[in-house]
């Protein structure tokens, strides 16, 4: 078909009607019911899910945050600390691990993390937090290093290292 | 108000015309500094709309904590940081370290990763297939007995985490949807984000932990 004049290219409108429509069955296929096999029932879900998945992919990257948070909350009550005190702890000594990290830290590599649990409480302690951790009425276990093995104990080293 | 303000500037530029017409330019100035005190916004509503700034953005503000500084060092603890520090050497010496993780940085992300493994960089990332790299953002190396935290990275020199780029390709097919239901606007587009798959080859400790080079960075061109 060939349009001579630019108004009636406007006027076709796509592919024919039964393509246009198999598109969204396409995507419609595993609907059950009136979902999967009615157009004008199945475009209209069909743009629903659309919809959420454009919006999940932000709402997955919140979510796994959360998770992150949930699961450090857990390894850090391990240690008699809080995640506050962990993230504000590291932050000072500009040990700038994220949440990510220092999740998969605490669950594959415990020691690794216990060392930096006991650093951040040791900076924690040196500023005005040490009179939020006395209210807290929280004990810090500092003679758990030696029974722990050489992993667990913080040592300072000469070079950029902590 | 409006009109006010209108006929304000009305006024202001008649008289302005009316009083260089009649004075030389030097009196014009003092003369006219009385009417255009009227038309100086109130400071509040300036401050309503843009926030007075009272520091200059490069000042950096003050901690917010307090940091006690130890001035007693223990000898005891001194002298355990010491034996530490000699068992790490001795394990990097004598290649007992076991097989070694790190946390590294990497295109705004980070990763823990070990020897052989492969991982997965979202987005447009130059380097090709077949490239050797230097990864040299380590945070975190550890081992079978020790962990290294660099504050935030660890000394270039220290620490070398080489790998290898093995493939490029792109990710599934992302629709993004977006619809407003009656109002006639509906777009549909197709992303493919681009993926570029990393081989680390190896992680090594480069020497004793607490010696620090003279120069640095000799073999580098940058």
């Amino acid at each position: 078909m060939v349009f001579l004049t630019a108004q009636l290219f406007i006027r076709s409108r796509g592919p024919d009607e039964f393509w246009r429509k198999r598109q969204i069955f396409k995507l419609a296929a595993h609907y059950i019911g009136r979902k999967r096999n009615c157009y004008s029932i199945a475009i209209k879900n069909v743009h629903r899910s659309l919809l959420k998945t454009t919006k999940g992919r932000q709402l997955k990257k919140q979510d796994m945050r959360e998770l992150w948070e949930t699961r450090l909350n857990g390894a850090t009550h391990e240690h008699n600390i809080s995640l506050k005190i962990l993230l504000e702890g590291l932050n000072r000594c500009n040990i700038l691990l994220n949440r990510k990290s220092l999740a998969i830290l605490a669950i594959w590599e415990p020691r690794t993390f216990k060392c930096l649990s006991d650093i951040a409480c040791a900076k924690a302690k040196l500023g005005v937090w040490l009179t939020f951790l006395e209210n807290q009425s929280l004990s810090f276990s500092w003679t758990s290093w030696a029974c722990c093995g050489v992993a667990v104990f913080p040592v300072p080293i000469a070079q950029t290292g902590s | 108000m409006a009109a006010f303000g209108s006929f304000n500037r009305l006024f202001n530029f008649t008289t302005n015309t009316c009083v260089k017409r009649i004075l030389p330019t030097s009196t014009n100035k003092q003369y006219y500094l009385g009417l255009k005190l009227q038309q100086i916004e109130v400071a509040g509503y300036a401050s309503h709309r843009q926030p007075i700034r009272y520091k200059l953005p490069w000042f950096k503000p003050k901690p917010s904590y307090q940091e006690e500084i130890p001035e007693e060092y223990e000898e005891k603890k001194e002298k355990a940081a010491a034996d530490v520090i000699n068992k790490i050497n001795k394990q990097i010496a004598t290649n007992q370290v076991g097989r070694l993780f790190a946390v590294i940085y990497l295109c705004g992300t980070q990763f823990k990763i070990t020897e052989n493994d492969v991982i997965a960089i979202e987005g447009h990332w130059p380097p090709q297939p077949g490239d050797q790299l230097n990864l040299e953002k380590v945070l975190l190396v550890g081992g079978k007995d020790f962990t290294l935290i660099g504050r935030p990275i660890l000394n270039r020199e220290l620490v070398s985490v080489n790998a290898t780029i093995i493939q490029k390709t792109l990710s599934h097919t992302i629709t993004h949807f977006r619809m407003r239901p009656r109002k006639q606007f509906k777009r549909i587009n197709f992303i493919r984000i681009p993926r570029t798959m990393l081989r680390i080859n190896s992680i090594t400790i480069n020497g004793d932990i607490d010696k620090k080079k003279e120069v640095e960075g000799l073999d580098r061109i940058y």
